[in-house]
């Protein structure tokens, strides 16, 4: 898929772990997981606003589109 | 009442499945032991076809028929086996269901075709050879005639049942690695 999920980049810059952004979204582990190596299919709104909201960024920091990936 | 789950509906007709299995493994061989006896034994009061090389002919396809609609059926039964064994576990969106009843349409399939082509020699190679009773004679093509309908519009209607299961199983890998 081209849209690519930089959550760990945005992570190492905010110095937070991946178990604390899972704790504070709500979201398991295996799922922040599935995110961070790209098999999600979707993202609902509601998960990513919250993501944005504790990594205070915009969605544009997290999701980037690569051509022929 | 359950349905799914140990102790359920599908448990019971595992087990009852495993049964018509043994019936089908059992039949199949008595069948192929009773043509082969006709056949190699020469009985001439089992069959009141005068012409040797007919008589011959008509029983060995009979046999084979038997032999290759019974092994069918086991592989059908089987198939049949395992998607209720999942059921049982309650693993509904599997991709081995999906197999099993692809496996099943093609087979049920195949054994339409094979009783149509049965029809087919019966009715225009043997009815030149053979002197049938003619009623008896159209029962048989009827007999032959529904069999194969039933299992070739069975086999389509798998078909088309694991094509919407197969869009279900899509849907709920969606849904699964939706964050």
């Amino acid at each position: 898929m081209p849209i690519v999920v930089n959550v760990d980049v945005m992570l190492a810059k905010r110095k937070m772990s991946s178990q604390e952004l899972s704790e504070k979204v709500g979201i398991t582990p295996a799922n922040l997981s599935i995110l961070k190596t790209n098999k999600a299919k979707a993202i609902r709104f509601s998960t990513l606003e919250k993501i944005c909201e504790i990594l205070d960024c915009k969605p544009g920091d997290i999701l980037d589109y690569e051509k022929n990936r | 009442m359950k349905i799914l789950g140990e102790k359920s509906l599908s448990s019971k007709v595992e087990s009852g499945l495993k049964v018509v299995f043994c019936i089908i493994a059992l039949a199949t061989v008595i069948g192929f032991i009773g043509c082969s006896v006709v056949l190699f034994f020469d009985y001439n009061s089992v069959t009141i076809i005068e012409n040797y090389l007919v008589r011959t002919i008509l029983l060995t396809i009979v046999s084979v028929v038997f032999i290759i609609t019974g092994i069918v059926a086991l592989f059908i039964v089987y198939q049949f086996i395992q998607i209720f064994e999942n059921l049982r576990k309650s693993k509904l969106f599997e991709r081995d269901n999906l197999k099993a009843l692809q496996k099943v349409s093609n087979l049920s399939i195949i054994i339409g075709i094979l009783f149509l082509i049965i029809l087919i020699i019966v009715s225009i190679i043997l009815g030149k050879y053979v002197v049938f009773n003619l009623s008896s004679r159209i029962l048989m093509e009827i007999l032959l005639i529904t069999f194969s309908i039933v299992f070739i519009v069975f086999g389509i209607g798998i078909r088309v049942l694991n094509e919407i299961y197969k869009k279900a199983i899509e849907y709920k890998e969606e849904n699964d690695l939706t964050i």
